[in-house]
C-alpha cells in the first residue's frame, strides 16, 4: 500500500491532495521572497503549506549556495534536479493518511498526519550538507499500528560526496526523528540517490 | 435553525474557544489548526447562522451528542515536543476542562497536523 491509496472518510482531514489549500508552489516562494509580509493567514493557517514553506525555505538557502558556487566553478547546476525537489515537495505537503497512536482509551484517538511524518523526514537532509530530499513515501499499512512500515526516500546529493556515507547519514536522521514522533514500525528506509548534482565547491562555502 | 439550536451552537462555541485555549497553553503546542470536516459541519453551520466569519469560528470542533462532547484539533508542535507526549497532554487538559464543568466526554481526537523542523525551532 502507498500513501495514493483511498483514505477512509474518518480519516480524511481538511487538506485537497491535489494543492496546498488552494495555493500553489509559486505562491509559496512569492511569499517567501517577500519575507512573508503582508502575513497571509490562509497560508500561516494550513498546515500544508507550512510544511511547503520549511522545505522551500531549505531549498532557497541551498540554491543560494549553489548559484554562488556555480558561478565558481565550470560546469552548469542542472535545472531538472530542482524541478523535480519541487515536485516533491508539494506531493509531500499533502495531510494523506492518518497514523495513529496506540491508546487504551476507546474515547482517545491520537493520530499524526502523513504529511507531518513526511515533513520530518524531509527535514533529516539538515543534517546532511547538500542533500535534498526529493521525494518520500511510507509503504505500509501506516492506519495501523505495528504494521510493519517501509521509508522510500528519492535524494539529490552532491558530487564527490560517497553516497553510502550520505545514505547512511540520512538514514539514520530519519530514523531518529521518526522514533521522537511516531509509533510507526520501521522495517527499512531506503534510499535512492537519484541526481548527482556536479557542484565541486559547494562544500567548501558551506 | 430555531432557539434551541442556536443556543447549542453558540454553547458549543463557547466551549470551543475554551478548549482551544486549554491546547494551545499546552507545552509542547506551537499552533491550533482548522479541524476541517468537524469545523466546517458543525461548529461552521452555527456560526455562519449566527452571523459569525469564517475566521472568527473556533479552530478546535465541538458537538453534542447522547453520551457527551466530542472535541476535535488539529495541532502543530516544537520538534523538541515529543508528538505522542503532547498528544497526551493535551488530551488529559481537555478531559481536566471537561471534568471541571462536569461535562460528560464521548471523545477526543487530536491530530498532530505540523512538527516545526529542529533547525526552524
Amino acid at each position: 500500500m502507498t500513501d495514493d491509496h483511498e483514505i477512509p472518510e474518518p480519516h480524511r482531514l481538511s487538506l485537497d491532495p491535489t494543492d496546498l489549500d488552494g495555493h500553489t508552489l509559486e505562491e509559496l516562494m512569492d511569499y517567501l521572497e517577500s519575507g512573508r509580509q503582508p502575513i497571509d493567514p490562509s497560508i500561516e493557517e494550513s498546515p500544508g503549506c507550512q510544511l511547503a514553506l520549511d522545505a522551500l525555505e531549505r531549498l532557497q538557502g541551498l540554491g543560494d549556495q549553489l548559484i554562488e558556487a556555480d558561478a565558481a566553478a565550470a560546469p552548469e547546476v542542472d535545472a531538472s534536479w530542482v524541478d523535480r525537489i519541487l515536485d516533491g515537495i508539494a506531493l509531500d505537503a499533502r495531510a494523506g493518511r492518518r497514523i495513529p497512536f496506540e491508546s487504551p482509551d476507546a474515547g482517545i484517538d491520537l493520530g499524526i498526519t502523513e504529511g507531518a511524518v513526511r515533513g520530518l523526514i524531509r527535514s533529516a537532509e539538515n543534517a546532511v550538507p547538500g542533500l535534498l530530499v526529493g521525494r518520500c513515501r511510507l509503504d505500509g499499512d501506516v492506519t495501523q499500528p505495528g504494521a510493519p512500515i517501509r521509508i522510500e526516500i528519492d535524494a539529490s546529493a552532491l558530487y564527490g560526496e560517497p553516497i553510502l556515507h550520505v545514505a547512511d547519514r540520512l538514514r539514520s536522521e530519519v530514523e531518529a526523528r521518526l522514533r521522537a514522533h511516531s509509533d510507526l514500525h520501521i522495517d527499512a528506509i531506503d534510499i535512492r540517490i537519484t541526481d548527482i548534482r556536479e557542484v565541486s565547491s559547494w562544500t567548501e562555502q558551506s | 435553525m430555531d432557539g434551541t439550536e442556536l443556543r447549542s451552537a453558540e454553547s458549543n462555541a463557547a466551549l470551543a474557544v475554551e478548549i482551544e485555549a486549554i491546547v494551545q497553553s499546552t507545552a509542547g503546542v506551537r499552533n491550533v489548526y482548522r479541524s476541517g470536516s468537524l469545523v466546517s459541519n458543525v461548529i461552521g453551520a452555527g456560526a455562519v447562522a449566527l452571523g459569525v466569519r469564517r475566521s472568527d469560528e473556533p479552530l478546535v470542533a465541538v458537538a453534542r451528542g447522547d453520551l457527551g462532547v466530542s472535541v476535535e484539533a488539529s495541532i502543530g508542535i516544537d520538534f523538541t515536543a515529543d508528538a505522542g507526549d503532547t498528544l497526551r497532554a493535551v488530551h488529559e487538559a481537555i478531559d481536566a476542562l471537561l471534568a471541571a464543568k462536569a461535562t460528560p466526554r464521548e471523545r477526543i481526537t487530536l491530530t498532530v497536523v505540523y512538527v516545526q523542523s529542529r533547525e526552524a525551532s
